[in-house]
């Protein structure tokens, strides 16, 4: 005969078909001679309708309008890489010799008491970051295949159809996804995805907004304060006048900052890597992409250093190595079945 | 005329904008809803919804549909739940109350907002309020097992897949949470009847 303390963790499984036919049996013979343990069932059975029969909640009425805001904001402040990009395991060039190396520079300041990295964030330019490609480009690359007359004096890259093609050629989708989603250009491609947002919501009634200020109260992100001025981090806020005043809006989204930072590993040229984009937004750091071996002076935050980093490109997105990046950072990292796990020393 | 959720996926993957929106419409509500029995607060249920669509879009790459993927976007959603209860019982870690003890071992107390919610109807909610102050005081894992399979009834297996972890596990956790729940319930003798009592004299079947 079962204990009473044994078999009621069993009574709280007894409607849900789960026991097995010998549990389901040992818990019947129980519930014969034991008048506590029925009582114990038809206490479960009472919680169980409560939960069952809670009012649903609807949402908030304007809760599409602000999650597609801050959708927004995401898209704008991702200037370097698209969010949706897939990752090509067959490329035309070998990445990690030659010229397709980018130096990348992490600008990283740690200035928060609780300890844990929180960084400030400065701003990468998207205009740099456009040469750069350019120029990166204009080495000749198969993918990248921009006219060296683009690179000239560092001004915004129109979107380009050699961009738009090469991309196309490597993921075979429609032209409009692609300009949606190829990265490192100018700001036409973000014109684009920021006009189809807008019409999803005029489609969904809902207008476009002024200007973006709500942010989600508990998560540690902070939106745009106007049009060029610098995001930082709501604890830890820079001086305005260490900012370069030309540097964008960008919304620091820190989405849930667990324990462990995990991140999907990519192998390029059998090397493992990690996007540097997803990265810096998991691990929260910003940084800046320079052209290859030619390191340009930054603009530091106050308590911020820089450090430089070797990346690579590939299908447009640059890609780090993740033991590098958890030595500059002073993490542990670690290897999780296809995942690099980055924890905090 | 049946949607194709997969190709939907598929183009939203290639950054179709509409295809994201469908998307959207199809599981923000549940996703709100799951968030909203954590928190018990509309401002967070919210929060959550914007986060997991957020992170949807930008990782919607990485989905391989290995899994369903309703269960992907509410593994997200459950996850960020999760980090920012700890986030919360960190934060309160110094300044709070001792453990509750139960049978099962003590547990810590949670960060809920218990105030009754306006869905909820006079007399009922007195009692629904005092049952869910008690979820709040699950583990963490405890809690979402509960909270997805009585409220909202997701079958084990999708509970297995949206947490992550086996069969068994699912079991050991709704099982102990529930038992949590009743003998916090029992503790507290004056709600006693205002919860339990209902099926009185149904008994074993």
């Amino acid at each position: 005969m079962m204990k009473c303390g044994n078999v009621l963790e069993l009574i709280a499984l007894y409607d849900d078909d789960v026991l097995s036919d010998e549990e389901r049996a040992k818990v019947d013979v129980h519930l014969e001679n034991c008048e506590g343990c029925r009582e114990a069932l038809d206490d479960f059975r009472d919680i169980a309708m409560i939960l069952a029969d809670l009012p649903p909640v609807e949402p908030p009425a304007e809760l599409k309008a602000k999650v597609y805001r801050n959708l927004q904001e995401e898209i704008k402040s991702s200037m370097m890489n698209p969010p949706a990009a897939k990752h090509k395991k067959n490329h035309k060039v070998p990445f990690w010799l030659g010229s397709m190396v980018a130096s990348v520079v992490l600008v990283v300041a740690f200035a928060n008491a609780e300890g844990y990295f929180k960084p400030l964030f400065n701003i990468a330019q998207p205009d740099k970051l456009v040469a750069t490609t350019a120029a990166v480009g204009a080495a000749g690359s198969q993918n990248q295949g921009l006219a060296a007359t683009q690179v000239a004096n560092g001004k915004n890259v129109k979107k380009t159809k050699d961009m738009t093609v090469s991309i196309k050629q490597n993921t075979a989708i429609d032209s409009q996804s692609a300009a949606m989603r190829t990265s490192a250009h100018g700001r036409q491609e973000r014109q684009d995805e920021l006009q189809n947002i807008n019409h999803v919501l005029s489609r969904n009634g809902i207008s476009k907004p002024e200007h973006i200020s709500s942010s989600p109260a508990m998560m540690s992100a902070d939106n745009a304060t106007g049009g060029s001025q610098t995001q930082v981090m709501k604890r830890n806020t820079m001086p305005a006048g260490s900012i370069p005043p030309t540097a964008p809006e960008r919304t620091v989204m820190r989405v849930a900052a667990a324990q462990n930072v995990i991140l999907p590993v990519f192998t390029v040229s059998g090397v493992r890597c990690v996007s540097l984009n997803e990265a810096s937004e998991a691990l929260g750091f910003n940084c800046d992409i320079k052209e290859g071996g030619i390191v340009q002076p930054i603009v530091l935050s106050e308590n911020g250093k820089s450090i430089p980093l070797e990346g690579t490109w590939q299908d447009g997105m640059c890609m780090v190595q993740p033991e590098k990046l958890a030595d500059v950072l002073h993490l542990t990292l670690s290897f999780d079945d296809a995942k690099a796990v980055f924890h905090k020393q | 005329m049946a949607v194709n959720e997969k190709e939907i996926v598929e183009r939203c993957r290639a950054g179709d904008l509409d295809s994201f929106d469908y998307l959207y419409n199809t599981y923000a509500e549940k996703v709100y809803q799951i968030a909203y029995r954590y928190f018990n607060s509309p401002d967070d249920a919210s929060d959550i919804v914007q986060e997991t669509f957020i992170r949807i879009y930008k990782s919607i790459a990485g989905y391989r549909g290995d899994a369903q993927f309703s269960t992907w976007v509410y593994r997200i959603a459950t996850n960020l739940c999760y980090d920012e209860l700890r986030r919360r019982k960190k934060r309160q870690a110094d300044s709070f109350d001792a453990d509750i003890e139960t049978e099962n071992g003590s547990i810590a107390r949670e960060i809920v907002d218990d105030s009754p919610s306006p869905h909820e109807k006079a007399e009922s909610a007195e009692r629904i309020s005092h049952l869910m102050e008690k979820l709040a005081f699950l583990p963490l894992e405890q809690r979402a097992s509960v909270i997805l399979r009585d409220i909202h009834g997701y079958s084990y297996q999708e509970i297995s897949e949206i947490q992550n972890c086996s069969l068994g596990t699912v079991k050991s956790r709704i099982s102990r949470g529930r038992c949590a729940i009743k003998a916090m319930l029992i503790d507290e003798r004056e709600l006693f009847s205002s919860v339990l009592g209902q099926n009185a004299g149904r008994g074993d079947e």
